[in-house]
């Protein structure tokens, strides 16, 4: 054994932890050499050092400083209780399942694009948005709503469901061959003023595209869309309670001419803010009706208003409910509100609405455009655009709105 | 009134059973022995007095995984080292603390005799400048193995490393604390 090897088994020789042989072996070089008998006393000198290292007492109080920690430790509460604390009183409880009520609401409504939006204004909004689309986008969802069932089929049909909510949405699709072929028949209204020419440059009609009929809101805007087989109310009551009401705050401004435009709807209060372009591409009327309420006609409250509409619905003069129900205004309005009630309706029904309206007020004027009287009775049939403006009891005349046969 | 004569497993069992009375009788069983082994580790009175009881603390937030298969020793010794090592490179880190050996005081032939008490303090300082700078584990194994008169497969057991592993750590610990003190050791031969 030479003295590289001694020297790394100095450590276990020391220790005693070496064989026996091994042990002997060391023992031997180190009585023969003194380099590392030198080295094996060096290295047993740090070890006894080490080992006589003196113990050292902890500090006074060292264990009951350690017990304090530890119940200071078992009295403050864990991270989840800290969490969860909340939860042992009542108050954030119930704030805390209110919250996730709403959030799990919101889940919900998000989870539902087609879902019908809640408020009467989004409904607004979004058919507005649906119907400003601008034409090549529109011709493009047309195209694709040749395919039955897709979702863009059911995308064109949603306007017309958030305005009339209990049509259903597969009737404008019936509807649309016939309007269509009286669109290309060229019927000609008389009310081909600048209203459809403008209308005409914002929507080229794709006529190498066999698009389905536009949605009903869309056929109410369109001022050559005559035939339509079955009553359209395209437009809900507008009231207008006041002229300076006429402001309508609940609208996003920027969707205003559009909305207008796409209802055909110009209250006068309203109308005076508008642009001349949006007068010029408004949509024209083919019979204008102006009614006058009477005092009591319209009455103040809930309770006489349904009175109205159950009186209005059975009324004697064979009007369909539907029409009824358009004819009574949605909400109690204050008797002083006006209203402007667009509606295209075959032709043939306009004297029950006409009668209809005689039993609200009294009709001050009635105008009709040169042509609308059907000449034959399969005209009778035929789409007309009425324009109906609700005037309450000793209100003044106002300017009509757009389309209006008096503009 | 738990009785001191109980074991550690005892103890550790009563603790995972909620009775915390069962920990202060361990903390007073093992406070010096800790405590001595994180001061020789560190060097410092004051460091050796808070991390020992963050040892204790850690080890009592820890009972719960106690799994019972080496002694509670071992597994406390284990945790002490543990933030005592993490504790020095902290500290080294932070600041110069060691010191190295050749550039301390020359050694005074003229000192009185070595069996003084002072020569014998002075001998300690020396001893634990050296451990400080040895690598932590390399001074626990020392230590241990040293100082706390473990067996190796104990040290092995604490340290988690095979005995054979421990066997040449501490083969090469001792001969890094033997190139430190030599010259001290040389000096105060010759000076005898």
């Amino acid at each position: 054994m030479n003295c590289r090897q001694v020297e790394r088994r100095l450590s276990e020789y020391l220790d005693s932890s070496l064989d026996l042989a091994t042990a002997e072996a060391v023992a031997n070089h180190l009585s023969l050499c003194d380099h590392c008998r030198a080295e094996a006393d060096l290295l047993a000198e740090c070890v006894r050092q080490v080992a006589a290292l003196g113990e050292v007492e902890p500090p006074i109080g060292f264990a009951q400083r350690v017990i304090a920690h530890v119940k200071e430790i078992e009295a403050r509460p864990a991270f989840w209780d800290g969490l969860f604390m909340a939860f042992k009183t009542h108050a954030p409880l119930q704030a805390t399942v209110l919250v996730l009520i709403g959030m799990l609401a919101l889940f919900i409504a998000e989870q539902e694009p087609h879902r019908q939006p809640f408020f009467p204004q989004d409904r607004f909004a979004l058919t507005i948005r649906q119907q400003a689309r601008p034409e090549p986008v529109r011709a493009a969802d047309e195209v694709k709503n040749q395919a039955p069932g897709s979702p863009a089929e059911s995308n064109a049909a949603e306007p017309s469901a958030a305005l009339h909510p209990e049509a259903p949405p597969a009737r404008s699709h019936e509807d649309s061959p016939p309007r269509r072929a009286g669109k290309k028949a060229g019927a000609p209204k008389a009310a081909d003023n600048a209203a459809p020419v403008a209308l005409a440059e914002r929507a080229p009609p794709p006529e190498d595209l066999p698009s389905p009929a536009p949605a009903e809101g869309v056929a109410a805007l369109a001022p050559e869309s005559v035939p339509a087989p079955r009553q359209k109310v395209t437009v809900p009551v507008v009231a207008d309670p006041s002229p300076l009401a006429n402001q309508p705050a609940a609208i996003a401004p920027p969707l205003l001419p559009e909305l207008f435009e796409m209802m055909g709807i110009a209250p006068a209060g309203a109308l005076s803010s508008f642009s001349s372009d949006l007068q010029r591409i408004a949509p024209a009327a083919d019979i204008e009706v102006i009614v006058r309420r009477r005092p009591q006609s319209i009455a103040p409250n809930v309770k006489e208003h349904a009175g109205l509409q159950k009186q209005v619905a059975t009324a004697t003069v064979p009007t369909t409910p539907r029409e009824v129900d358009r004819l009574a205004p949605p909400l109690p309005l204050p008797e002083s509100a006006r209203q402007v009630v667009w509606l295209t309706i075959p032709y043939s029904h306009y004297e029950k609405i006409k009668n209809k309206l005689a039993t609200i007020g009294t009709i001050e004027s009635e105008s009709r455009n040169v042509g609308t009287e059907p000449a034959s009775a399969s005209r009778a049939e035929s789409s007309v655009r009425v324009l109906i403006m609700i005037l309450p009891p000793g209100d003044l005349p106002l300017e009509p709105p757009a389309g209006s046969l008096a503009r | 009134m738990l009785s001191a004569a109980i074991s550690d497993r005892e103890c550790i069992e009563r603790l995972q059973q909620g009775e915390t009375g069962a920990f202060e009788i361990l903390v007073r069983r093992h406070q010096k022995t800790i405590f001595n082994l994180v001061y020789r580790l560190l060097g410092d009175y004051d460091e050796a007095a808070e991390i020992a009881q963050e040892a204790f603390l850690s080890a009592y937030k820890s009972v719960a995984q106690f799994r019972g298969d080496a002694n509670f020793s071992t597994w406390l010794y284990r945790i002490a080292i543990n933030h005592a090592s993490t504790r020095r490179k902290n500290l080294v880190s932070a600041q110069q603390r060691n010191v190295p050996l050749e550039t301390t005081d020359p050694i005074d032939e003229r000192r009185p005799d070595p069996a003084d008490s002072l020569e014998r303090k002075e001998i300690q300082e020396r001893v634990q400048k050296a451990l400080n700078t040895l690598e932590p584990n390399d001074a626990a194994i020392i230590l241990l193995r040293d100082m706390q008169d473990m067996p190796y497969d104990e040290v092995a057991r604490m340290l988690e490393l095979p005995v054979g592993t421990v066997k040449s750590r501490l083969y090469r610990a001792r001969q890094a604390l033997k190139s430190r003190l030599a010259p001290y050791f040389y000096a105060g031969r010759n000076g005898k």
